[in-house]
């Protein structure tokens, strides 16, 4: 996770309230947190992140674990965090937030580009049902196993097998059929 | 295939699956990709410098605002089952008083004026002066808590004025403010300035937001403490003053969003509330300051009330554990103990030696029913809190125990 000390020193250090720990563990994970909250159709996928970590770094006692199932754990809360969300709209999925986000040191005309790519995935993940497109967008994004993402989503590793061979299925007819380029 | 995907190509023919998908991973890819995300107010106080230490610039931590509830487990001393299974109680307020950070402009703004005024208005909410609405939210929050009484936005100044003699009436509403490129925003704030530092004036109106246009900021009179109670008020700590820009002017919500739930405990510090009662109001007034947008039966699950009832958690524990392991198929050592639902309503529960029932879903109710008013919220946590029982003594803090919402004892007023 590029974290350029051990994992487990990252992580004592953010036990005993290091501020470089923190920054260290929000910055290796952060991208991913956000391009998936983001791919998910999250309203404010940035102050989201900042949600997912707050409550990450605060509970931070109630973890233990290597560096995956910290990844496993941090997705876990986000993913919670965008159900919580899809919830008090009523709708899923939500649209993005129209402004250009504040990115820290971003290059305008690339997180433009990255947001098209987003708006090009959402619009593909919607033909799918709603487990289906969970099921592939943690996996393409997260890199976690199946069974971590199982572990996610509170469903069994063979459910989650099923909703990915399904959800591979209904995209690739989809993009045959449709030609969507991408 | 691409070799780096974290999918497994099931499906037959699975060359062709992966030529037609492989573009749409690396759409998925790049939309992921680029830079950390800037992060939010409250998380930028963290990176910076963590949850419980200043940060170099001096700008106040977020300390126990966001981790109120419960103390370390070895401060506990609670059993060791306890300390490996805690279960995440401080994230899920750090997580409401992040929303803050979360909220437009203007709702940013008013939701930093109705916890500016809280946290200003230990001094003002004494002397009765903040503005009705404000007023309620403090001396509801107070009295329900502590063994003052804090006049409410309506009536007289009660106790407090019948002690300092009667206050001229003092407007501190701010007039609505607009931005630069935002939609109107309207900051309301106590002017305790001068309250903290009897004596001293008030501010003098110099905005500090570009484009704002002065305000002026009527002084307050002195407030003189009588003896009875100055040595229970020491004064307010230097983070309240700070809330004021230097030389006076309207406070920036931004900044205020970020500043009071840190204050907020210094504030109830200062003012030698009981450890727990100090825990719970703050922990309530996160809350109410967090919850803004939060459907009621999101609050009722994201709240929890248990710092405000402390106990006697070591002996309640052990009476809960004896109850817990002759559950069928318990055992012992139960994991996850916060996750049983229901456990107000287990039989037994409430007869257990240390422990004692409190009716919780009023309770939960008189709070989530004020958060979700859409308005100001009038708190009254009367409904939380029972009628007199001997304080027990040698609490251990143990107010975060999870899902014993239904089986805590308390302490009387």
């Amino acid at each position: 996770m590029g974290y350029r000390e051990p994992f487990e020193r990252v992580l004592a250090a953010a036990l005993d309230d290091a501020p470089w720990a923190y920054e260290r563990l929000y910055r290796s994970l952060s991208p991913a947190i956000c391009g998936y909250l983001r791919v998910q159709g999250a309203a404010d996928p940035e102050d989201l992140t900042s949600e997912v970590f707050l409550g990450a770094f605060g509970n931070l006692r109630s973890f233990a674990g290597d560096e995956g199932a910290f990844r496993s754990w941090v997705f876990t809360i986000a993913h919670r965090r965008l159900t919580d969300e899809r919830r008090a709209s009523g709708c899923r999925p939500l649209r993005a937030d129209a402004e250009v986000p504040d990115t820290a040191g971003g290059d305008v005309e690339e997180d433009a580009l990255r947001r098209l790519s987003a708006e090009r995935v959402r619009a593909l993940c919607a033909g799918l049902a709603p487990d289906q497109g969970d099921v592939l967008l943690l996996r393409l994004v997260s890199g976690l196993t199946v069974e971590s993402v199982a572990g996610i989503l509170g469903k069994s590793p063979g459910a989650v097998k099923a909703l990915q061979r399904r959800g591979l299925c209904a995209l690739r007819t989809r993009l045959e059929r449709e030609g969507v380029p991408l | 295939m691409p070799g780096d995907l974290p999918v497994d190509w099931s499906s037959p023919g699975r060359d062709d699956v992966a030529s037609v998908l492989a573009p749409f991973a690396a759409e998925v890819r790049f939309a992921v990709s680029g830079p950390p995300p800037a992060p939010s107010p409250a998380l930028a106080v963290v990176l910076d410098a963590g949850f419980s230490h200043p940060s170099e610039k001096g700008d106040l931590p977020v300390t126990a605002g966001s981790n109120v509830h419960g103390p370390a487990p070895q401060a506990a001393g609670l059993p060791k089952w306890k300390e490996e299974r805690d279960m995440p109680v401080t994230g899920v307020l750090a997580g409401l008083l992040a929303k803050i950070g979360g909220l437009g402009t203007a709702a940013k703004a008013a939701v930093a004026g109705a916890t500016a005024v809280a946290t200003m208005g230990l001094a003002g909410g004494a002397a009765g002066i903040l503005p009705a609405p404000a007023q309620d939210v403090v001396a509801a929050a107070v009295n329900a808590t502590s063994p003052f009484e804090f006049p409410d936005g309506g009536g007289a100044t009660g106790v407090v004025d019948s002690v300092t003699g009667a206050l001229p009436p003092v407007d501190v509403t701010l007039p609505p403010v607009s931005l630069p490129g935002q939609p109107p925003v309207s900051v309301t704030a106590g002017a305790t300035a001068s309250a903290s530092t009897p004596g001293g004036s008030a501010p003098n109106a110099a905005g500090l937001v570009p484009g704002v246009p002065e305000v002026t900021v009527p002084s307050l009179p002195p407030l003189t403490v009588p003896p009875a109670i100055g040595g229970l008020v020491k004064g307010l700590p230097a983070c309240v003053t700070n809330l004021i820009p230097t030389g006076g002017g309207v406070p920036d919500p931004a900044r205020l969003a970020t500043q009071i739930p840190a204050c907020i405990p210094q504030v109830l510090n200062t003012a030698s509330l009981p450890p727990e009662v100090a825990r719970c109001v703050s922990a309530v007034l996160g809350a109410i300051g967090g919850a803004s947008g939060m459907s009621p039966g999101s609050v009722a699950g994201a709240l929890d009330v248990s710092s405000c009832v402390p106990m006697d958690a070591s002996k309640c524990v052990s009476s809960m554990m004896g109850l817990l392991a002759a559950l069928p198929g318990a055992g012992g050592g139960i994991p996850g103990v916060g996750g049983l639902p229901g456990l107000g309503s287990l039989p037994g529960l409430n007869t257990l030696p240390g422990c004692a029932p409190m009716d919780v879903n009023r309770c939960i109710t008189s709070i989530t029913a004020a958060v979700s008013s859409g308005t100001t919220p009038k708190l009254d946590l009367s409904a939380c809190m029972p009628t007199s029982v001997p304080l027990p003594t040698g609490l251990p803090g143990a107010g975060s125990l999870p899902g014993l919402a239904g089986a805590l004892s308390f302490f009387g007023r």
